[in-house]
């Protein structure tokens, strides 16, 4: 009889399909159909009254630690941005009631994509229960209902596989690269400036970011290729680039702050945690 | 868009939404049990997720003060009210009283003979009259819908009520050719004369 090593990862995971990710009419699908799930406006200008900019911040910013501490798969996290960006653009909310949409987000989101959701109660406690899970699953109703039930968006996850399997990069990088890029999305979704953008150019422009990040790049050619994988405009692609290592810059200076300001012993646990996640330290600037 | 104003609640509050006791203190609520909250607790894999537990996390945190559980209430009933609205806009009927309203829909009454008398009534379908825009009317031609359904009312009355009942629909819509074949055999199931 065999010895089974049981420290597995416990979900059991589907092998990557190649007729979805080495076929392009999935990648043109994709393309064709993502702007279908962009939020309608820019919100702050037209729609919010009571929410601030540094508050959908202040939000994304917990919810990703949420995401991160309950494990939650890459996606759910900016999935869940992408329902509370599109809520927000239809529905004037109170600033005391954005953690509870928050969490309905994280809910849908999570229940959409994982095998294991998270559950009302637990979403409940990390609002230090601020809300009950029977708010929780009310407005999960009111939010499904703005959605128009429309939850399968495109995600940057979406383009990923598609990406990295167009551009030759040596083999030992890859599973660098794309946690990178990863990384990128992440720190997108919390930036409300990329939340109208094109998740396309988000992916396009975080596995370049990452690419160039870990000093792998030979120049121009390389956005010239990533542009033209997902018929992004260059220039925009360019501006996009620099954005997410502008958004880099910025947030681990905010690390550095905080480093600074709490007790040494403290800040590896809290960076791990933080608004930042960890590997973007990683990075070479 | 913009939210209905908060006098104009005239919707009975029980029918849109579950028993809610409203928070005697708003700013403390007491620790959710399971026990007070069973459609959570009956969910299953809860327990078996991976991660720590949230309660000593830094992450557990109140982002935005208080929360006005009576404002969230209203806000909820609010935003119900209008989306039956808008509902009964778009399909042309009463989602409450359960009754066919005017417009471009045509709600017809469909009778399965083994039900029992109280689901009969929810069983209704939508005939699209022909100079409607909507876009169900795309997808659903008329000619077609017609010419599967009068055939098969001859020849399949007797299987009809079985297919009517929930086993049968469950037994036969394992893909999506059954599920359309399901469909089928029900919406000829009206009463004979």
């Amino acid at each position: 009889m065999e010895l089974l090593c049981c420290e597995v990862d416990p979900m059991r995971r589907a092998l990557p399909d190649p007729n979805l990710l080495y076929d392009d009419r999935v990648l043109h699908n994709l393309l064709t159909i993502e702007e279908r799930y962009l939020p309608q406006c820019s919100y702050f200008k037209c729609v919010q009254k009571d929410i601030q900019p540094f508050m959908r911040r202040m939000v994304a910013t917990w919810m990703l630690e949420v995401c991160e501490e309950q494990k939650c798969e890459e996606e759910v996290f900016p999935l869940a941005m992408n329902y509370l960006d599109r809520f927000l653009a239809v529905v004037p909310t109170r600033k005391c009631h954005l953690q509870l949409l928050g969490a309905v987000c994280m809910f849908l989101a999570s229940k959409l994509k994982e095998t294991i959701p998270l559950t009302a109660e637990k979403l409940c406690i990390y609002t230090d229960n601020s809300i009950k899970p029977q708010e929780l699953l009310e407005w999960e109703l009111v939010v499904l209902g703005k959605l128009k039930w429309n939850l399968a968006t495109v995600t940057p996850h979406d383009f990923i596989e598609h990406i990295l399997r167009k551009v030759p990069l040596p083999k030992d990088k890859l599973l660098l690269i794309r946690k990178h890029a990863q990384t990128f999305i992440a720190l997108c979704a919390t930036d409300f400036n990329f939340a109208m953008y094109p998740p396309s150019m988000i992916a396009t422009g975080s596995v370049g970011a990452a690419i160039c990040g870990l000093q792998l790049d030979d120049g121009d050619s390389l956005t010239d290729l990533l542009a033209k994988i997902t018929n992004t405009d260059v220039d925009c692609l360019k501006a996009c680039q620099e954005q997410i290592e502008a958004v880099l810059v910025n947030s681990l200076q905010q690390v550095q702050q905080q480093q600074q300001q709490s007790s040494p012993s403290k800040t590896v646990d809290e960076l791990d945690q933080a608004s930042t996640p960890t590997d973007v330290r990683d990075i070479n600037l | 868009m913009c939210q209905s104003p908060l006098g104009c609640l005239t919707a009975d509050p029980a029918q849109l939404v579950p028993p809610w006791l409203p928070c005697v203190c708003s700013c403390h609520p007491s620790p959710v049990t399971r026990s007070a909250f069973p459609a959570a607790a009956a969910m299953p894999l809860s327990q078996s997720r991976a991660g720590q537990s949230p309660c000593s996390s830094k992450a557990c945190r109140n982002l935005f003060g208080p929360v006005d559980h009576e404002q969230l209430q209203q806000d909820f009933e609010d935003q119900m009210k209008q989306q039956l609205e808008e509902a009964q806009q778009r399909w042309n009927f009463n989602f409450e009283t359960e009754t066919p309203l005017e417009g471009p829909f045509k709600w017809e009454r469909v009778l399965v003979a083994e039900q029992a008398p109280h689901e009969v009534h929810s069983l209704v379908r939508a005939v699209i009259s022909s100079d409607s825009r909507s876009s169900l009317a795309h997808r659903v031609p008329p000619k077609e819908r017609v010419g599967r359904i009068c055939p098969e009312e001859a020849q399949q009355s007797s299987k009809v009520c079985r297919a009517g009942s929930l086993q049968g629909l469950k037994r036969g819509q394992t893909t999506i050719k059954d599920f359309y074949s399901a469909k089928r055999r029900i919406v000829p199931a009206r009463p004979r004369p």
